[in-house]
């Protein structure tokens, strides 16, 4: 990990050092390339490129990662200049499978002059020879950047528990936010985004990472669970975007704030308590607020008794009460257990009339015996779901003991009172 | 203009849009509109970008420079990839494109706003097309996913091992707690049965029937007017001009009862909110745009009547006007308006009205179902002028006496303007009738106009229709007394005076004026006065 001393420090000065540090590489690559390496122009680039490097205050480490230059993990603004340069400096670099440099103190000329006649390889065989030889710098390949715009495959169920990861994190921070300060639109627009596209990876890893995350089914965990739900719910009916996003949004403020470790709010007085939240939002520069936000809001508004408007039988409020009830009684009050999403999803398939059709629709779009599930054998054995077949639900493939099964006789469903729950 | 080259105009456009709002320069909307105008002539035109270049069906229009493109590559970078222009959109759409394109600067915190607001809709008008943003890739690289799948597979190991086939004890005090919950009555087996008698299918016309439903659901559209209503503090943020603008392009989508319920519902309010969102929203003609997209339903006639009941407003007479110019094409829409009528009454329809909206078409279709419900005189009265004079006279002499008789001020205006051929044959057609007060009518409009240009046999069948009902008095002795009338036209009414001796004595009775008659009427004069003097002394 590189250390970067912040005393002193000005940022946007340290961008012009780095954009320097660019510029003069640049030259200096160039020059080499086309001088060679002796010649007085490159020699002098060199030594400026040095200076440069020393001016920024080493040890930085540049990335370059598809189209972006980073210093230190942060985005380098450039302008149209530096843009091109800095892509014909990654260009040379992803060609030796390398997107990093890191540059220590000590770093002088005769190491920029190296790193030069480096950019110029034609190929890593011959360039490894040089950069072994170059004190006071470092160079490496970073596994999940890309070159240009292909992308390097990730496996998809790695890439949705990541998010789901990340997601419950974020929702973390919103939960600890007391509950009178105004709602966090990019951190919910993130988390939104991320659950998207981890369900979009795969649903049953997004769900099944979900479900054994370690750890107690905390208010965010929860409030995850829910989005994850009402995209999975809508994104089967073939709703669209807008109405996905908004609702997700919506299911996530919702349970953040509404929900406790045991129990919580009902949905009613849940929206009712997080409305001035969402309305203390500023607008925009131009003066009005994005339509999503305002979907948002007005769902929020129609899902509190106060707004008084007749609304009981729109779908769209149906599926996120339906979500945040689940939720809400995943932990329920007075115990010890959490449920599963199985446990609640039967307990909604009982009562479908508040619900509308959503409790068979989201059993449908979650699976039947959705992901994260436990379930008994026929031998005896109980398992964990991964993904169940929606024509045969009841022969789902399973994890059992660390191994991966597909059930060839119908299994038994286990709810959380059987296992003790966590 | 060739095709590449208007594309290039219209980029070129873009840009000057975008560095003129960096600018705040007063020609910024102006640009906005030409811009706005010359996409809607290409409505086709999708625009990609690079990191350094914008394309139109993969030619180059526009390089980045040091003075150009200079927002492409942090557009770019936040990962907008394709801009196109809906057929909806308006100028102040394009503008506010242009100037959140003004504002991007290739900075995390800028990017990621511009992110945002892309992915929440803020780009109204445009359909977009987003990557993944600079930030995505850099979290992806910098993602050890290595150790995130060491990690997941450790997660899984571990809930694995938790489980084994005598399963886990439960302590009593939580199985206690847990009988008291219904969470806790669940049976799974109940559920395995349902999932083995397939009860939990859902039929392909309910799931799109609810995917409709969820795409226009009531918290996208109406949702939005309810919240902007009640919470005044939205109302800086979220202006009558836009929501009027949402709901303009919910209408085109959406036009139905529900719509109209919306409306009545802010009609209701009457508050300064609720009016100010009331002229916003005729002001971007939601009016018209409802009568061109409504059914011919039922639920449209109960929600159109409710809004007729409400009384006058400007969006609800476009949208009046608007049914009514349908109804001369459709004829399913005729039976829309004329229950709205039947149910409302024909006075609270007028009331709703606004004339100027009224095409003469419109006007057409509104009187003959005002007659037909023989709606009151002044409703019909209101109408009339708004149709052209042929038209209108032709529905007048159409009218009952009764009726006809209580929009005499009208009538008598129509008539009197009317060119002579078309009025003369409404008032040939009046005369026929035969009707003491139609007769009464004719003979005002006869004395109000100048009937110079009337011709001769017309002349004569109203004023022996004047004297037959025995209006000599009223309306032939003022005839014969007015110096300025036609001498022929003064002598036929004299000798048609023959048969009302009274009548005619006034009319014959010396004055000064008379001295300085023509001799033709001084000659006819006389001789009536003598014959009444014979048949006075006889």
């Amino acid at each position: 990990m590189v250390e970067h001393t912040t005393e002193g420090f000005d940022p946007i000065d340290e961008v012009s050092r780095v954009r320097a540090v660019i510029t003069a590489l640049h030259l200096t690559m160039k020059t080499a390339g086309s001088h060679g390496p002796q010649h007085p122009l490159t020699l002098q680039a060199g030594a400026e490129t040095a200076q440069a490097v020393v001016a920024a205050r080493p040890p930085l480490a540049i990335q370059f990662i598809g189209q972006a230059t980073f210093c230190d993990r942060s985005l380098i603004p450039l302008d149209i200049q530096g843009f091109h340069l800095s892509q014909q400096l990654a260009r040379a670099l992803h060609v030796l499978d390398l997107h990093e440099i890191e540059f220590e103190p000590g770093f002088d000329a005769r190491g920029a002059l190296a790193l030069a006649e480096l950019l110029n390889c034609p190929t890593t065989q011959r360039a490894g020879a040089i950069w072994d030889e170059i004190p006071h710098l470092h160079l490496s390949s970073l596994p999940g950047a890309r070159t240009g715009l292909d992308k390097v495959d990730v496996d998809v169920e790695v890439l949705a528990a990541t998010h789901v990861s990340l997601a419950v994190a974020a929702a973390d921070s919103l939960a600890a936010e007391p509950a009178d300060t105004p709602w966090n639109w990019r951190t919910g627009m993130a988390i939104v985004r991320r659950l998207d596209r981890a369900a979009a990876a795969t649903a049953a890893g997004a769900q099944c990472a979900l479900e054994l995350v370690p750890g107690a089914w905390s208010p965010a965990r929860r409030a995850v669970s829910s989005v994850l739900h009402v995209l999975l719910a809508l994104a089967d009916i073939g709703a669209s975007s807008a109405a996905a996003r908004g609702a997700a949004h919506a299911a996530l403020a919702l349970t953040v704030r509404g929900l406790t470790r045991r129990d919580g709010l009902t949905v009613g007085e849940a929206a009712t308590k997080l409305l001035p939240a969402l309305l203390q939002r500023p607008a925009t520069q131009g003066g009005t607020v994005e339509p999503h936000i305002i979907r948002v809001c007005s769902l929020v508004n129609l899902l509190s008794p106060e707004s008084g408007e007749e609304t009981v039988n729109d779908p769209i409020l149906q599926l996120v009460a339906l979500c945040y009830d689940l939720e809400l009684r995943r932990s329920p009050q007075g115990t010890n257990i959490d449920l599963s999403f199985l446990d609640v999803l039967a307990w909604a398939m009982r009562i479908p009339v508040t619900y509308g059709p959503w409790p068979a629709l989201l059993a449908r779009a979650a699976g039947l015996v959705p992901p994260g599930s436990r379930v008994r054998l026929a031998d005896g054995a109980i398992g964990i779901v991964l993904e169940a077949d929606a024509a045969d639900p009841l022969r789902p493939t399973v994890l059992v003991g660390g191994q991966v099964r597909r059930a060839l006789h119908p299994v038994t469903l286990l709810s959380a009172t059987t296992l003790g729950g966590r | 203009m060739e095709g590449n080259t208007s594309m290039r105009v219209l980029v070129n456009i873009l840009d000057g849009l975008v560095r003129s709002a960096r600018s705040r320069m007063p020609a910024t909307h102006a640009i906005a509109g030409r811009g706005h105008a010359m996409w809607m002539e290409r409505p086709e035109a999708e625009l990609e970008l690079s990191a350094t270049e914008l394309c139109a069906n993969g030619e180059t229009l526009l390089v980045a420079s040091a003075d150009e493109g200079r927002w492409l590559l942090p557009a770019f970078m936040a990962g907008l990839r394709r801009v196109k222009m809906l057929d909806y959109a308006t100028p102040a759409d394009l503008l506010r494109l242009g100037t959140e394109l003004s504002t991007l600067e290739s900075t995390i915190a800028s990017i990621g706003r511009f992110r945002d607001w892309l992915w929440a809709d803020g780009a109204e008008g445009f359909e977009v097309a987003i990557d993944d943003s600079f930030s995505d890739d850099a979290e992806a690289a910098f993602l050890d996913f290595e150790t995130q799948k060491q990690q997941l597979l450790a997660t899984r190991m571990m809930a694995a091992e938790t489980l084994c086939a005598d399963g886990v004890g439960v302590a009593s005090r939580d199985l206690d707690a847990a009988a008291h919950r219904e969470e806790f009555e669940v049976s799974l087996e109940a559920y395995c049965h349902r999932i083995g008698e397939g009860t939990t299918e859902v039929g392909q016309p309910e799931l799109e029937r609810l995917r409709g439903s969820c795409n226009e659901s009531v918290a996208w559209g109406d949702g939005q007017v309810y919240l902007a209503l009640a919470y005044p503090s939205l109302q800086a943020a979220l202006p009558p001009e836009v929501l009027a603008g949402r709901m303009a392009t919910l209408a085109r989508r959406r036009a139905d009862a529900r719509f109209l319920g919306l409306v009545a519902t802010i009609i209701e309010r009457g508050d300064k909110a609720a009016q100010a969102l009331l002229a916003a929203l005729h002001a971007a003609d939601v009016g018209q745009v409802l009568s061109r997209g409504l059914p011919a339903d039922d639920d449209v006639i109960g929600a159109l009547s409710r809004l007729v009941r409400l009384g006058r407003n400007d969006l609800c007479g476009a949208l009046l006007a608007g049914l009514l110019e349908r109804c001369h094409s459709e004829r399913d829409y005729a039976r829309v308006v004329a229950a709205a009528i039947a149910g409302t009454g024909s006075e609270a329809f007028c009331r709703a009205l606004v004339e100027e909206c009224l095409t003469p078409d419109a006007a057409f279709v509104l009187v003959r179902l005002l007659v037909h419900f023989k709606a009151p005189p002044h409703c019909i009265a209101k109408v009339l002028p708004t149709l052209p004079t042929a038209s209108a006279l032709r529905f007048l002499v159409e009218l009952p006496t009764p009726q006809l008789i209580q929009v005499t001020p009208a009538a008598e205006k129509l008539l009197a303007l009317a060119p002579t051929d078309v009025a003369g044959k409404a008032l040939e057609q009046l005369l026929a009738r035969n009707e003491r007060r139609l007769t009464e009518l004719v003979g005002r409009v006869f004395l109000t106009t100048t009937s110079r240009s009337w011709s001769r046999p017309l002349i004569a069948r109203v004023v022996a229709a004047l004297a037959k009902d025995g209006m000599a008095t009223q309306f032939l002795v003022p005839l014969v007394r007015n110096t300025d009338e036609q001498e022929d036209v003064r002598i036929m009414a004299l000798n048609l005076m023959d048969g009302d001796p009274v009548a005619q004595a006034q009319a014959v009775r010396r004055s000064v004026r008379s001295a300085f008659d023509a001799p033709g009427i001084r000659a006819c004069m006389r001789a009536k006065r003598r014959r009444l003097g014979e048949d006075h002394h006889g």
